[in-house]
């Protein structure tokens, strides 16, 4: 027989009884709970089981297949149960059954009831002449709201169509029936079961909409328990001097015993490329934002960082840009210490891999590891060409794709583009060198190996231990690699650039880049402290704890690796204790790529103009903790204008123009009602939550705690209405000094909980305030009185500012491809006679903006700044013209491959000539000139070109040295 | 929302019937004009494709109609929410995991419009799809990379990579 599975109470069920009704079927009817793991799946209720055990799950197809809707009538029907499916229903179960209160929601029910009420003006019936599935459909959702005296009430009232409707056919025999079978209890209930068992996903509510949400304050009374409002009015009757004072920092930070000493890392970033945001997220930001949190809250707090330097990589490199890799390392190490300088990063020190100590402790870790037994040697075949006298690197080799099934030709030493798949350099089909071309040799060559599998007993005993404190992908990444077993690891390798095996027979050989970076933590900690050794092997009474950022790509590195070798020194090293990885972030829904020079880049960051606290809140806001994310330019708008700017900087902002304006920049008196500690227990919620967030490194919560507070306080303002109570009697004009006082209160609390993130908008809001930083007690979290009555506020400023929609169109543009193709664009190649002018432009555009965004966000009259924006726009015009220009310009270049190798003398003086005829040109083209003049000297400058390239004996773009060599 | 016209534009181009001004009429549904008749409604629409592409992707029993019915509305009540925010995601996938895991195509044992439908709604979170969370929802995955081997269906896009064995894209043992 036929079953009808539903939960109690549930309307829809009716609807499946009532059909049946009408074709007089039998069938069973099993009431269960919703969350019964025997359903059959998807597990939404009511369902319809079918005599071959298949069954129908959403009410509306089950309606039409028990009762067939007759054919001319059929489009009709369905369009109303489309309508009842996405509509109706869910609106129902959200504003009804769940306990979210909604305005949006409330009047698109009433909307949608009205519909209903017109259609059925002149009809009985919502289609043809007799009841069809709409209308039992339709029906069954809306009988236990017109049941329920109270919402009738609201509803029904002035609908007298509808009412006439679902009272005739609650008279019809197979309605009667139906709701004798199946008890309903009308109101809210019916729509909790109705929630409960179809599980609609939740509808999207806007910002505007959940600052209406909560208009009652009684609405807010029931949010909080006695004992949090009880609470709240304990904390608040403290004042500031009562919590502890933010620890002076000590020049060198060294742990001491019976404190919290959090040792922060971020992996190390390699030295051969600009960051992209992807990777600032990923390590520094988040690391960051840790410990600053972690010195709010007094910990001992070391935090470093360094580029990691060494390997194969850098050579590479090195060769592309015809710089030694020392040169390299040194101006990579400089771009990225400044834009992590740029992006606020509190490092205590960023070091660097190839420094002195390097060499020592990587040294002898390796001994230790060697007399400890974890080593051993074998011979390998490496590819060794004889051209260039070195063996080849994974990444110096190319070839066939030895993979069956892939035919790509130039596949990499290490892994092969075409298919993806890992390739074994010396199985590749006919191999070249990627330097010169030459076909290389194999030959053999004996590496050292670390012995992974005799020390994975070890290894997994610790990782039992430590694992629990890993995030999520960490943890599962890393046991992945025990499951499949470890297997021994070559760490040495023939190069030049890295850190030379100190052992006899093995002097020509260097440590591969893996064995050596993760030391580099050690190492740079001793860079910045003698006393390195208190935090790597702290005494016994004293308690490290390692807390590790990185993308996911680097666990293996910090979970398996490392450990194996720290725990096979013996020597009672720190181990890692929180892995902390995150996954990817994606640019506008494709990969970054630094290697393609594909998203945006740190640098790129500052170039926008944007203030690098909206960079950091927007990386922080989307970073990809548990699955990846997205970095998207309209977002980061919008993000800005309606969290930064509508939310949090609108509530401080209001708070302190008020305080200012009607209370001479003073806190006024307070004198709390339970209102105002419901809203203050709620503020201790949000607050708890932002701690237990940030302890836990979920940063992307930890920025949503503090955007509830000030929303909290938003609403509050709404429904209090400082500025009509402060017009109105003596009581009146106390509740407004009140509400302004627990906002002052509010946005110094803000000021605080926004160090960790946006440090630069946390001290100016201070200044704001005239207040300081407070230290945090995460065993104790209260909401006190951080300014009390009488306390002199500073002067209040925007802390944010719009940016216009029509920015993220820009960027979007400007950012656009590979790093390559928009220099090509923008004419931004390095030497080339035009560019100067675009960059010169471009710089001045940069600084013109910034004092246009000084002024302001300084509050100035217009009449101040507005000359200054039209010299802004000016310059940007100027800018355009140039830019087009250049575009022109390279676009007539003949393209050809740039040259690696150098110019000689006798190639200079023709550059030269081919430089000044460009200028000669361009200018010409510039001026406006027509086309019939500039035309005889672009020839000159092609022929010119035309000889340079026979000179030089290559195809040649632009008369300079085109160092970014592209294969 | 807007998204549900894109599936439509989707569908057009698959069944190769052409959809004029798709638009959303004042109760939220989808509307536009087929062979010069205004029909609003997903499920009219799907129907009305059907029709005029002479395809055989709608069911034969009406028990086979009425499932397709119900993973058109499932497509438009539930799966479309999956870009509001990640828990629907991982919900939807969780439940189409369960279902599929006896299940080659939705309905009976053919392609029919109800997975081509979902599989236009699914693509987008199938593509940024972590690889883990891909071997998560196995079933999922082996359904999807199924229908993706249909150029047709696929139309201009790349295939979406399922390969399992993710340590090698996750975590390579060099830098």
């Amino acid at each position: 027989m036929v079953v009808i599975y539903s939960n109690e109470n549930n309307p829809s069920a009716l609807k499946l009884i009532i059909a049946h009704n009408f074709v007089s079927a039998k069938f069973d009817l099993k009431l269960v709970k919703p969350n019964d793991s025997s359903l059959q799946e998807p597990r939404h209720l009511p369902y319809l089981e079918l005599h071959n055990g298949q069954i129908i799950f959403m009410p509306n197809a089950a309606i039409c297949y028990i009762f067939p809707v007759p054919e001319k009538y059929s489009s009709q029907v369905n369009e109303l149960l489309e309508w009842e499916t996405t509509i109706l229903s869910p609106t129902l179960a959200y504003t009804i059954g769940s306990s979210v209160k909604n305005e949006t929601l409330r009047s698109k029910l009433q909307a949608a009831l009205e519909k209903l009420n017109t259609k059925l003006e002149k009809n009985n019936y919502l289609v043809g002449e007799s009841v069809t599935s709409a209308d039992i459909s339709v029906w069954c959702d809306i009988f236990p709201l017109y049941k329920s005296p109270e919402l009738s009430k609201e509803y029904f009232s002035a609908l007298p169509n509808l009412t006439k409707w679902v009272l005739k056919l609650e008279s019809e025999p197979q309605f009667k029936n139906a709701l004798e079978s199946f008890k309903i209890v009308v109101g809210q209930e019916a729509y909790t079961a109705l929630l409960n068992g179809a599980r609609y996903p939740p509808p999207t509510v806007t910002n505007e909409v959940q600052i209406k949400e909560k208009d009652s304050p009684q609405h807010q009374a029931e949010a909080v328990t006695s004992e949090e409002l009880l609470a709240a009015e304990k904390a608040w009757k403290k004042d500031v001097s009562q919590l502890p004072q933010l620890k002076k920092h000590n020049k060198v930070v060294l742990p001491v015993a019976g404190e919290k000493n959090i040792f922060i890392t971020s992996a190390l970033p390699y030295v051969n490329n600009v960051p992209h945001l992807g990777n600032i997220i990923g390590c520094v930001l988040s690391a960051d934002v840790f410990a600053r949190f972690s010195r709010l809250c007094n910990y001992n707090t070391l935090f470093i960082c360094g580029t990691d330097e060494y390997g194969t990589a850098t050579e590479t490199k090195a060769l592309e840009e015809g710089l030694t890799c020392k040169e390299i390392c040194d101006k990579y190490f400089k771009i990225h210490s400044e834009i992590y300088k740029w992006f606020n990063i509190s490092f205590d020190h960023f070091g660097r891999t190839s420094n002195p100590e390097q060499t020592e402790i990587c040294q002898d870790f390796f001994l230790q590891l060697n007399s400890n037994g974890f080593m051993f040697t074998q011979s390998v075949d490496q590819l060794h060409c004889e051209k260039c006298n070195r063996y080849l690197a994974d990444r110096f080799v190319e070839g066939g794709c030895p993979n069956i099934g892939c035919s790509y030709e130039d596949a990499r030493g290490d892994q092969c583009d075409g298919c993806g798949k890992l390739v074994n350099a010396i199985e590749l089909k006919n191999p070249r060198c990627k330097v010169c071309g030459s076909t290389p040799e194999l030959k053999s060559s004996t590496q050292f190996f670390i012995d992974l599998p005799k020390l994975e007993p070890l290894l997994r005993h610790w990782m039992k231990l430590s694992e629990t404190g890993w995030s999520n992908n960490a943890q599962v990444i890393a046991r992945a690699w025990l499951k499949e077993g470890l297997k021994p690891r070559c760490i040495t390798r023939d190069l030049k650039w890295g850190v030379p095996v100190p052992l006899d027979g093995f002097q020509n050989k260097v440590f591969y880049v893996w064995f050596d970076a993760p030391i580099g933590y050690i190492s740079i900690s001793k860079a910045y402290t003698k006393d390195h050794e208190k935090w790597w092997k702290p005494a016994k009474d004293t308690q490290v704890t390692l807390y590790q950022f990185m993308a996911k790509d680097n666990v293996p590195f910090h979970s398996v690796l490392f450990p194996s070798m720290l725990l096979g020194t013996n020597r009672g090293y720190t181990t890692v204790s929180h892995i902390m990885a995150t996954e990817y972030l994606n640019y506008e829904d494709g990969k970054f790529s630094k290697s393609r020079g594909i998203g945006v880049f740190g640098n790129d960051a500052q170039s926008t103009g944007i203030p690098s606290d909206v960079w950091r809140f927007y990386l922080l806001y989307i970073r990809p903790e548990s699955q990846d994310s997205s970095f998207s330019w309209s977002d980061l708008v919008t993000k800005n204008n309606s969290e930064l700017l509508n939310n949090l900087g609108n509530f401080i902002n209001r708070a302190l123009m008020f305080a200012k304006n009607n209370f001479n920049k003073t806190v006024p008196n307070m004198v709390p009602t339970s209102e105002d500690y419901t809203l203050l227990a709620l503020c201790t919620r949000e607050m708890k939550a932002y701690v237990t967030a940030l302890e836990k490194g979920k940063l992307r919560d930890g920025i949503r705690h503090i955007l509830s507070i000030s929303r909290h306080g938003n609403q509050y303002v709404q429904v209090n209405q400082p500025w009509v109570l402060c017009k109105g009697t003596e009581d009146e004009k106390t509740r407004a000094g009140t509400v302004i006082g627990i906002c002052c209160n509010l946005a110094c609390l803000i000021a605080t909980l926004l160090h960790p993130y946006m440090p630069d908008t946390s001290s100016s809001l201070q200044k704001q305030l005239n207040a300081s930083t407070v230290a945090i007690t995460p065993g104790n979290v209260e909401i006190v009185t951080l300014l009390p009555p009488g306390h002199k506020l500073g002067d209040p400023a925007p802390l944010f500012a719009k940016i216009e929609p029509t920015t993220a169109e820009e960027m979007k543009k400007r950012f656009a491809g590979t790093q390559e193709e928009r220099k090509n664009v923008n004419g931004k190649e390095k030497g080339s006679g035009n560019n100067v002018d675009v960059k010169a432009l471009e710089e001045e555009v940069a600084k013109q903006a910034d004092r246009v965004r000084q002024l302001k966000s300084s509050a100035k009259e217009k009449s101040v700044w507005q000359p200054e924006v039209a010299i802004l726009l000016d310059l940007k015009k100027k800018l355009e013209v140039a830019q087009k220009a250049s575009a022109v310009q390279n676009n007539a270049k003949p393209t050809g491959i740039p040259n690696n190798v150098e110019v000689s003398g006798t190639l200079k003086s023709l550059q030269d000539e081919v430089t000044k005829q460009g200028l000669v040109v361009r200018k010409l083209k510039e001026g406006g000139v027509e086309k019939s003049l500039w035309q005889p000297e672009v020839d000159k400058l092609l022929a010119l070109k035309k000889q340079l390239a026979q000179v030089s004996g290559e195809p040649v773009s632009n008369g300079q040295k085109n160092k970014k060599g592209k294969k | 929302m807007v998204a549900n016209l894109q599936y439509l534009q989707n569908l057009s181009s698959y069944l190769k019937v052409k959809i004029e001004k798709p638009r959303y009429n004042e109760d939220s549904l989808c509307t536009c004009i087929v062979n010069g008749k205004i029909i609003s409604g997903l499920s009219n629409i799907i129907a009305a494709l059907l029709t005029e592409s002479k395809s055989n992707l709608s069911g034969i029993t009406s028990l086979e109609n009425a499932e397709i019915q119900q993973w058109v509305e499932y497509g438009i009540v539930y799966v479309t929410h999956i870009y509001n925010n990640s828990q629907n995601l991982s919900l939807i996938l969780k439940e189409l995991n369960g279902i599929l895991s006896r299940k080659t195509y939705l309905v009976s044992h053919k392609l029919t419009i109800a997975d081509v439908l979902l599989y236009y709604i699914l693509l987008n979170a199938m593509v940024s799809l972590p690889i883990l969370e891909k071997e998560k929802y196995i079933n999922v995955s082996r359904w999807f990379d199924n229908l993706q081997q249909e150029n047709s269906l696929r139309q201009s896009k790349s295939f979406i990579n399922f390969s399992t064995n993710y340590l090698i894209s996750v975590a390579p043992a060099r830098h």
